[in-house]
């Protein structure tokens, strides 16, 4: 069946903007919705437009049907009858606004939630499925450990509480990986282009699924010997099972992602060497997986260890043995990790001491939740100030209490100590998480590569480009110790840019994006209903073992707890991936491209078409295109 | 409920030329689209012409012929009929004959826009010589500068076939205003030919060059004579031209190899030397080459140095009137701008009265002069008084270099006629408003003025209110003058289109006329010159009194011509940065086109706006030592650091009250028209380039 679509060479595109008025005069459209939009960064212009997607998001995203795919052509056609303007928009929000839901734009990846939620309150749940890995790769990973930023701007808490989204996401993306045949996106034409990845976490993961989407080679370089970075290493199987990630390495594998462990970029091999085997782009993924030192004396004793050694003791399969009475420093996820696990393993007197107080601990709450319910003490306003061995093994810990300060200009209190507050406590083993930290043997001095002054490499924040041009990177090894939603797109982000470069492409014109977030939406027709539970193991079982803490939600919660979402932002707008879908304040109509099907019925061609001076508008069967058009990612 | 029409015409949202199809519904125009069989656009067609009915349909289009109650400026009109303003016009106009005579009536136009041959009939019939029009800097300047040296202006002949295409300081794919479109441009590039781009800013031509040469702004004469030195020296002219069709090769060669050498021209122009030379090889040994010049090396002191450099190096590369060079196009058979205009019937007496015609003589030649003369004369009464006026399709205190001194003076002229569509700045300092038609309403032959040996039928699609076209304002008060017009414009047309044999309505069936090129033609006859050769060394100025040769004068407000002024001024604002959807001051209050350019832009190096604390998008002030402008930060790291590049053009439609805020962000508020920086043959202001510093707006 033929299929007809739109496709610019931007190369050609010299910015004139025919095609856009030609656009507004053809469909009669006022000032506001810009179906074609000309993006300038001279000497470089960036059109925008429909792509008239396979599988069209914004079609998929409709609860209102309004937008289907013709069935002969494949034009994507909105019917502006059936269009109600998503109608949980109050008031009218000026020309340019176009309202994006917080769910899609807190989240760091900018995953269309409303979309895939509203999907899986329809039972859709593959097509919930492909509109994650639009921006997502690995739901199921995501859908247990996210820090879910979504959740926590979810406009349904004005009614009464967020929207369990992290959940329905896990139950989709479970789904996916108990079927038959797990889902993978048509992959490209192969190109001939080599790409390495450095590091096999959440990060290098991503940027490697793209690519392999793109038609690239992909090899992961990994100096470990397991793959999945701090998926595997640092996140204990409580709260992420080995299987999930061991699944997602096998559907990249799938995909033709050639994957080595045990060589570390640097010493087994340089990217100098890398080069000359014929790579032509690099993704450095390195992670943060270092810790710093505590800086106190005593640190050198036997029998304190940092957390991320710990976690990957246990994550190996070779834990070290701590004895009773452990002490773990630190508030943050790694620490609450760590004094889980070491209970789970027997350290039955296992405790957090925490500098600060509870309000301040940096985990998530329902961390420190999970942790009260398993009975570990957590400790606050308590600093180590030195430790106490007897023959080279640590014996006790020197403390002092801390108070917090007055509020100062930025709000924060300060923790000082209480004078004369010294005390001890005996301890079996100290492990340390207070940070992380890159190791960048990576970089060799013929590289032009620079570091910030926090050890992170320093690149475009735009595009995540280095200062050597076919080096990028992303995830903790640039932004420090952060979240893996973070790094996951980051990855997806250094596989447009590597993209963009290996075709000789401007970089930066139409990647800043920005998102107008409705903070107002109706509420009147909505009635309470209480957030659904998830279901947890019993804390007095599980902390024998390391199975999964958090069971997942079965289809009917799933399906309940979907429909709690009231769509605040307007459904085809959040699902383009390519940010071109319109919305008309004045009708409070979507308005989209329809490949001037009304011209074309005629026997003509579609205006952008026929007005472009320069003729970089390709209009017609896309297997007809000539090689040098692109519309990728 | 009629069927829909669908009638060809030519646009004329900048000079004009492009083929359109317009679709008419119950005697109003519904849609606009490029016309496929147009030879000069071959369908395609700008975002300004396609928002043609955005402009023709604009609730703020005047509509009616008004008057002035009130003071001058305030903003209080009244509707009067069209016969009650050309009467009052006819009157005031005969009254400032009678008592000063007619060379104390200035009229004037903008841009070009294709009612030259009607407004200088009105002119040379009235019996004043004080036209004020764009030519002392813009195309005319160049006619008048190849009429002396090589008998008519060379146009780059696209069609047939450039191996090399020289881009100098033009950007034809968005600006589109003379003979050339950007899509014969478009296509000959991709039909495969080199292409050099000379320009201060690299866009989206300069990227795709094998050569850009970053030129600092005013220095193109330089360049062009170094040009010169690197073809005389590597001897990769063509040896028989120059021998047998170039007049002053001599002392012209003496001059170039004596002041030009590359490594000098590389000090003047910020240009490497080696790549001057690649440029030149390239444009001198590749054949054809055709050079497609813009109008910043007209704007400048040095505008005749440059054009006649430049046609200079056609001529030696064997370039000219050759096919794929610049050609010297045939006029179609019909009569001339020069033939309708009567220029003959101005007599010698009046002709001599041209103010500052003796000073710019070849200025004088092409019947123009410079507007500071108008504005002296006006606010000083010397040599004599200006006491009335009629400005069509012009808005001076936009576009006009030292715009305070245009509005003083406009705002002083006792009586002032503006013809146009809006009331902009300039027509509330009018005391009659006559309301002018855009070029869906009009009948006429049109692009006769160009030299491209084209003429179009541009034909009436439809009315609004009580606008009349431009041919037609010219001829009814001229007939009120006494002077010899025809009763309707088609009647005009048919003496226009005379000699082709056609009339006006079977031209318009036919849509267009060409004359019939023959290249190479000075083998035949020579070129129109007193030596009948290439004048490198022009008897004309020679006798007048001027520098035969060619030559680089410095750019009067320069780091090198006036260093004193760096300490408060270091940057070089290099004024007019052209957009794909304003065409001069218009187009500012068309939705489609302010929503895709809603604010005036000055871009700049991102290294000197941190020096300064810029952010991208913020306003900034630049200022000159005439003034202070605010405009919107753009960082681009393809300018120098050293020069800042602001558009022109702006004033605010929006901002209800008679000033329009004309001097908020008018770049003319900070240029210079002194006379002692003007082009001393043609009187050419430098209006692109002068002496700024920028600073963040405080609020």
């Amino acid at each position: 069946m033929a299929k007809v679509t739109l496709m610019i060479n931007e190369g050609e595109c010299m910015g004139c903007h025919a095609c856009e008025v030609a656009c507004k005069q053809e469909h009669g459209l006022g000032v506001g919705p810009r179906v074609i939009r000309v993006l300038e960064r001279a000497p470089s212009f960036k059109p925008l437009f429909c792509h008239h997607c396979e599988d069209a998001p914004c079609a998929l995203a409709c609860p209102e049907d309004a937008i289907t795919i013709e069935a002969k052509t494949k034009v994507v056609l909105l019917n502006e009858d059936q269009c109600n303007g998503c109608d949980a928009i109050i008031g009218k929000s000026g020309v340019e606004k176009q309202q994006t839901a917080p769910c899609k734009g807190e989240c760091p990846a900018h995953i269309d939630v409303q979309g895939f939620v509203n999907l899986a309150s329809k039972g859709k749940f593959e097509e919930a499925l492909k509109l994650i890995k639009l921006a997502n790769p690995f739901p199921s990973i995501c859908g247990r450990v996210c820090h879910h930023p979504c959740e926590q701007n979810c406009n349904r808490d004005q009614i009464d509480e967020p929207v369990s989204i992290r959940a329905i996401e896990r139950y989709v993306g479970d789904l996916d990986l108990r079927a038959s045949t797990r889902y993978i996106p048509k992959i490209k034409t192969r190109k001939k282009e080599k790409v390495a990845i450095i590091g096999s976490g959440p990060s290098g993961l991503s940027c490697a699924y793209y690519l392999a989407l793109e038609g690239y080679r992909v090899t992961i370089f990994e100096k470990a010997s397991v793959l999945g970075g701090m998926l595997t290493l640092g996140i204990p199987s409580y709260r992420l099972p080995k299987k999930i990630v061991e699944a997602e390495l096998d559907l990249l594998r799938k995909m033709g992602v050639t994957m080595k462990t045990c060589v570390e970029i640097g010493k087994d091999k340089t990217i100098a060497q890398l080069r000359k085997e014929g790579f032509s782009a690099f993704f450095i993924a390195i992670g943060a997986q270092e810790s710093p030192r505590l800086g106190i004396e005593g640190e050198e004793l036997g029998g304190i260890y940092n957390g991320l050694e710990y976690l990957r003791g246990i994550n190996t399969g070779k834990p070290i043995k701590l004895g009773q009475r452990v002490a773990v420093i630190g508030g943050g996820n790694a620490a609450l990790d760590v004094v889980r696990s070491a209970r789970r393993l027997g350290s039955e007197k296992a405790f957090i001491l925490y500098r600060r107080s509870l309000e301040e601990m940096p985990s998530r709450p329902e961390e420190i939740n999970e942790c009260k319910e398993e009975k570990i003490p957590i400790r606050v306003l308590t600093q180590p100030i030195r430790f106490i061995g007897k023959n080279g093994k640590v014996q006790a810990i020197e403390c002092v209490k801390m108070r917090l300060t007055e509020p100062d200009g930025s709000g924060r209190r300060k923790p000082e100590p209480i004078p004369d507050s010294e005390f001890r406590i005996k301890v079996d083993a100290v492990i340390a998480a207070i940070g992380q930290e890159s190791d960048w043997c990576c970089l060799t001095p013929d590289c032009t590569c620079r570091l910030t002054e926090w050890g992170t490499l320093k690149v475009d924040p735009l595009t995540l480009q280095s200062d050597e041009p076919d080096i990028f990177a992303g995830g903790d090894a640039v932004r420090g110790p952060k979240s893996v939603i973070e790094a996951i797109a980051d990855g997806r982000e250094g596989a447009i840019s590597i993209n963009l470069y290996l075709r000789g492409q401007n970089l930066r014109i139409g990647r800043e994006r920005e998102f107008q977030v409705i903070k107002e939406p109706q509420r009147e027709k909505y009635d309470p209903t209480p957030r659904i539970l998830i279901p947890a193991l019993d804390p007095k079982k599980r902390i024998k073992n390391f199975g999964e803490v958090q069971k997942g939600l079965p289809k009917k919660s799933a399906i309940q707890e979907a429909k709690r979402c009231i769509s605040c932002g307007s459904c085809c707008v959040q699902a383009c991936p390519y940010d071109v879908m319109q919305f008309n304040h004045e009708r409070t109509k979507a308005v989209k491209c329809d490949l001037c099907f009304e011209k074309r019925n005629q026997g003509e061609v579609p205006a952008c078409y026929a007005i472009c001076p320069t003729h970089c508008i390709y209009w017609g069967n896309p297997k007809e295109f000539p090689e040098e058009i692109y519309s990728g990612l | 409920m009629e069927e829909v029409k669908k009638i060809r015409t030519a646009c004329r949202s900048c000079h004009g030329g492009c083929g359109v199809i317009a679709h008419v519904k119950d005697g109003k125009v519904i849609k606009v689209e490029g016309d496929p069989d147009s030879p000069i656009s071959h369908g395609s067609l700008c975002s300004k012409g396609l928002a043609i009915l955005q402009l023709a349909y604009h609730p703020d289009r005047i509509l009616y012929p008004l008057k002035r109650v009130g003071a001058k400026g305030e903003g209080k009109w009244q509707r009067i009929t069209w016969d009650e303003a050309l009467d009052t016009i006819a009157e005031r106009f005969k009254k400032v004959i009678a008592d000063y005579g007619p060379e104390s009536i200035v009229v004037g136009q903008g841009t070009g826009r294709d009612y030259e041959s009607h407004l200088y009939r009105f002119a040379n019939l009235l019996g004043t010589p004080n036209v004020l029009t764009a030519g002392h800097m813009c195309y005319v300047s160049r006619v008048g500068s190849t009429l002396i040296t090589c008998g008519t202006l060379p146009i780059a002949d696209y069609e047939g076939g450039p191996k090399c295409i020289v881009m100098w300081a033009c950007n034809p794919l968005w600006t589109n205003p003379d003979e050339y479109k950007g899509e014969n441009f478009w296509r000959a590039y991709k039909k495969g030919a080199k292409l050099i781009c000379i320009d201060p800013r690299k866009g989206f031509i300069a990227e795709k060059a094998d050569l850009w040469l970053q030129i600092r702004p005013g220095t193109d004469a330089a360049l062009a004579l170094g040009f010169h030195h690197v073809i005389i020296e590597e001897e990769l002219y063509d040896k028989e031209f120059v021998e047998n069709y170039i007049h002053g090769w001599d002392p012209f060669k003496e001059r170039v190899m004596k002041d030009y050498p590359p490594e000098k021209v590389q000090e003047i122009t910020w240009v490497d030397k080696e790549l001057i030379r690649k440029a030149a090889r390239m444009y001198a040994t590749i054949k054809p080459a055709c050079i497609h010049w813009g109008v910043p090396t007209e704007q400048t002191i040095n505008c005749v140095n440059y054009t006649r450099a430049t046609t200079g190096l056609m001529a030696i590369t064997g370039n000219l009137d050759a096919p794929g060079g610049n050609a010297l196009f045939v006029n179609p058979p019909t009569r001339t701008v020069s033939e309708f205009a009567r220029h003959k019937d101005l007599p010698p007496e009046q002709q001599a009265k041209r103010l500052g015609g003796d000073q710019f003589k070849l200025g004088a030649r092409v019947a123009l002069i410079n507007p500071k003369k108008a504005w002296d004369a006006i606010l000083t009464g010397k040599p004599y008084p200006l006491k009335a006026g009629i400005l069509c399709g012009s808005n001076p205190v936009v576009t006009r270099a030292n715009a305070r001194e245009a509005y003083e003076a406009l705002k002083k002229l006792e009586f002032l006629v503006v013809i146009d569509l809006f009331l902009t700045p300039t027509a509330e300092l009018a005391d009659i408003f006559l309301p002018s038609a855009t070029w869906l309403e009009q009948n006429h032959v049109a692009d006769n003025w160009k030299r491209h040996g084209y003429v179009l039928a541009r034909v009436k699609c439809m009315e609004v209110g009580e606008c009349w076209q431009d041919h037609k304002i010219f001829m009814e008060l001229g007939k009120r003058m006494g002077q010899e017009w025809w009763p309707t414009v088609e009647d005009a047309l048919n003496y226009l289109l005379e000699p082709s044999g056609l009339t006006w309505e079977q031209f318009k069936e036919k849509g267009y006329l060409r004359g019939e090129m023959v290249y190479y033609k000075y083998k035949q006859r020579g070129f129109s010159t007193p030596t009948k050769k290439v004048e490198l060394y022009s008897t004309i100025l020679e006798k007048w009194g001027y520098d035969p040769l060619p030559k680089y004068v410095e750019v009067p407000e320069s780091p090198y011509s006036t260093p004193h002024l760096l300490k408060d001024y270091p940057y070089i604002l290099n004024a007019g940065l052209r957009t794909p959807t304003f065409f001069h001051s218009a187009n500012r209050q068309i939705p489609w086109l302010r929503e895709i350019r809603p604010d005036p832009i000055v871009e700049i190096h991102p290294e000197t706006a941190k020096k300064h604390n810029i952010k991208e998008g913020q306003w900034v002030y630049i200022s000159s030592p005439r003034g202070r402008i605010k405009q919107r930060a753009k960082l681009n790291p393809n300018i120098d650091p050293r020069v800042v590049v602001a558009e022109h053009g702006w004033w605010y439609p929006e901002i209800k009250d008679p000033g329009h805020g004309w001097e908020i962000s008018n770049v003319n508020i900070l240029t210079n028209n002194a006379y002692e920086t003007l082009d001393p043959a043609m009187g050419s202001t430098n209006l692109r380039v002068c002496l700024c510093n920028i600073a963040p707006c405080e609020d």
